[in-house]
């Protein structure tokens, strides 16, 4: 394919593939309780998982190395094990969590009932997993998934402050509700960092790669990707944030339903505004399930040694298809079981952070050597940001479960 | 570096578990004094305000014609559905039932979650609309009031 449209498409489903459901609550609720005070946090992610995602693209592209390998070769056996328990069990509940979202969205849209809306979920998920290519999930769900875009639309029509959004970009005491207290804010924090740097995307994103099969050739084309499409992906995060500052704030409305996301772009563009947003959500929260369930396999499969790929035809990679199967049908019955999709994602945002440093570290260290990577290592600035995120991670790591305990989950 | 990797999953996961259950620890020893009631009593009273001003707030929506009657409907159901839960543990609190102010939040959810159910009912007549959302501002206002006099109790 043409590199100049194979990099357009790349672009434009990592933009299409960025929010989930878990970011989408967490960014409106943060400008719904802080103004645009967590702002910052979403600026440090973003680079927090440029960084990381393009060292996991590169080492994928170079070494054919996916992340689970690197961890079994770099943690060994136990704590690498021990890694892929809390990595799987974090896309478990993930992918539940995104399987419910979907169900609440598509209960909006049809006036179905919620349940069997969740076994259909399952049908249509199974089915686009096992019968489109890696190549056309990858597109027909990030690109769908684009008209998020209408919250960009949306908080642009709402016309805030643009004065308090450049404040927000610098790191500061909270704004807005001054009763919550700084354990609260630094939950937000903590929780909008991990929302953006979900690991599962590293995995995704690495084991694409390979998927791909990217070479050393592809490492400005894995750059570019990274750069512009988490960039410009975290402008949706900044228009949530948005929608939470100028929509749900003034009328003290807790985000509980992704249909008062889509309220917010009803109230700047009607029912196209509305129909655009719930569509949008629809396919970004059923890629953010594929993705999960996928990398639930991913990871099996590199730690074990099994044959995996969407690339395999099930006969050779039969674990892994089976893995992926099994992942997907495990979390529908946990949604099924009457679980609130949104009280799943919260905990698996907060776990998700305690796996980060995990992950990163044997990366870091591999994407670092020279012997390994040659003249493909990281740079002085790659290895800086590197070491400056696993500390970052590793403080958001310790204080994610107390904070979590302490904040009441977040509710004060 | 098969080392480091093994030294950094050796501190960094029990120094994580052994913060978690001293939190948890610490939260399970606090004492049920009266300020810590009024702060859980003041999230669950702060839950049903939400949910009552998203009601409103989509009732609003529906009047100015910006939703479907599809999303509407089913948008409306979801958010009764969200509001049983804390009603439900408001009316089975670790705090006192004669309390005035439990059968205050008690009866302010009550008249959402009717209006709630109404408008999930609505035929998309105005003055339906107009009925509901004027209910729903009425709770979640009195939920407010209250949610703020809890809050001044639990300082």
């Amino acid at each position: 394919m043409n590199k100049a449209l194979e990099l357009f498409l790349g672009i434009l489903t990592a933009v299409g593939g960025f929010v989930e459901i878990g970011e989408l609550t967490f960014s409106l609720n943060a400008g719904r309780r802080f103004g645009y005070s967590l702002l910052w946090v979403v600026v440090l992610g973003t680079v927090g998982i440029v960084c990381y995602c393009e060292m996991a693209g590169r080492v994928a592209a170079v070494r054919k190395q996916p992340v689970f390998h690197l961890i079994r070769e770099r943690a060994g056996l136990t704590a690498g094990l021990v890694t892929l328990l809390a990595a799987n069990l974090v896309n478990l509940m993930t992918c539940a969590a995104e399987i419910g979202g979907i169900a609440l969205i598509w209960q909006t849209m049809s006036g179905w009932p919620y349940r069997p809306l969740i076994v259909a979920a399952f049908v249509v998920l199974a089915l686009a997993m096992w019968f489109l290519s890696f190549e056309w999930i990858e597109r027909v769900f990030g690109l769908l998934g684009l008209f998020m875009v209408v919250f960009i639309a949306a908080a642009v029509h709402s016309g805030p402050d643009w004065g308090a959004v450049a404040a927000g970009l610098v790191p500061g005491l909270p704004q807005g509700d001054a009763g919550s207290g700084l354990a609260l804010y630094a939950y937000y924090g903590v929780a909008l960092l991990s929302s953006i740097m979900l690991p599962y995307e590293t995995y995704f994103y690495a084991s694409g790669a390979i998927e791909d099969r990217w070479t050393a050739k592809d490492i400005n084309l894995n750059r570019i990707i990274v750069i512009v499409g988490s960039g410009v992906g975290s402008l949706l995060a900044v228009a949530l944030i948005s929608a939470g500052v100028e929509v749900l704030a003034p009328r003290g409305i807790e985000a509980e339903l992704p249909g008062t996301a889509a309220l917010a772009a009803a109230t700047a563009f009607g029912k196209w505004g509305l129909l655009a947003a719930l569509v949008g959500m629809l396919f970004a929260f059923a890629g953010a399930a594929i993705e999960t369930a996928f990398s639930a396999a991913y990871n099996l499969g590199q730690f074990f040694g099994w044959p995996w790929g969407k690339f395999r035809p099930p006969r050779q990679a039969a674990r892994f298809h089976g893995a992926w199967l099994v992942v997907l049908l495990l979390s529908t019955l946990l949604i099924l079981s009457g679980l609130d999709p949104v009280d799943v994602v919260e905990y698996s945002i907060v776990f998700a952070v305690v796996t980060l440093p995990f992950t990163y570290f044997p990366l870091l260290v591999i994407a670092a050597d020279r012997r390994v990577m040659r003249e493909h290592a990281n740079g002085k600035l790659a290895n800086g940001l590197g070491w400056l995120f696993l500390a970052i991670t590793t403080l958001a790591a310790l204080a994610a479960i107390p904070l979590l305990v302490i904040t009441h989950g977040g509710k004060g | 570096m098969h080392k480091r990797g093994k030294l950094w999953g050796l501190w960094l996961g029990p120094l994580i578990g052994g913060l978690a259950l001293a939190s948890v620890a610490h939260r399970l020893a606090a004492p049920s004094d009266p300020a810590t009631l009024a702060k859980k009593a003041a999230i669950v009273v702060g839950e049903l305000r939400s949910l009552s001003a998203e009601g409103r707030f989509l009732a609003e929506e529906g009047q100015r014609g910006t939703v479907t009657r599809v999303f509407l409907r089913e948008h409306a159901s979801q958010i009764a559905k969200d509001l049983h839960s804390p009603l439900d543990r408001l009316r089975r609190g670790e705090w006192h039932a004669s309390q005035a102010w439990t059968q205050a939040g008690i009866d302010s959810g009550a008249r959402s979650l009717a209006a709630l159910q109404e408008l999930a009912d609505v035929d998309g007549s105005s003055p339906a609309l107009q009925r509901a959302a004027a209910a729903l501002g009425a709770s979640a206002g009195e939920l407010s009031r209250l949610e703020q006099s809890l809050e001044q109790r639990s300082r």
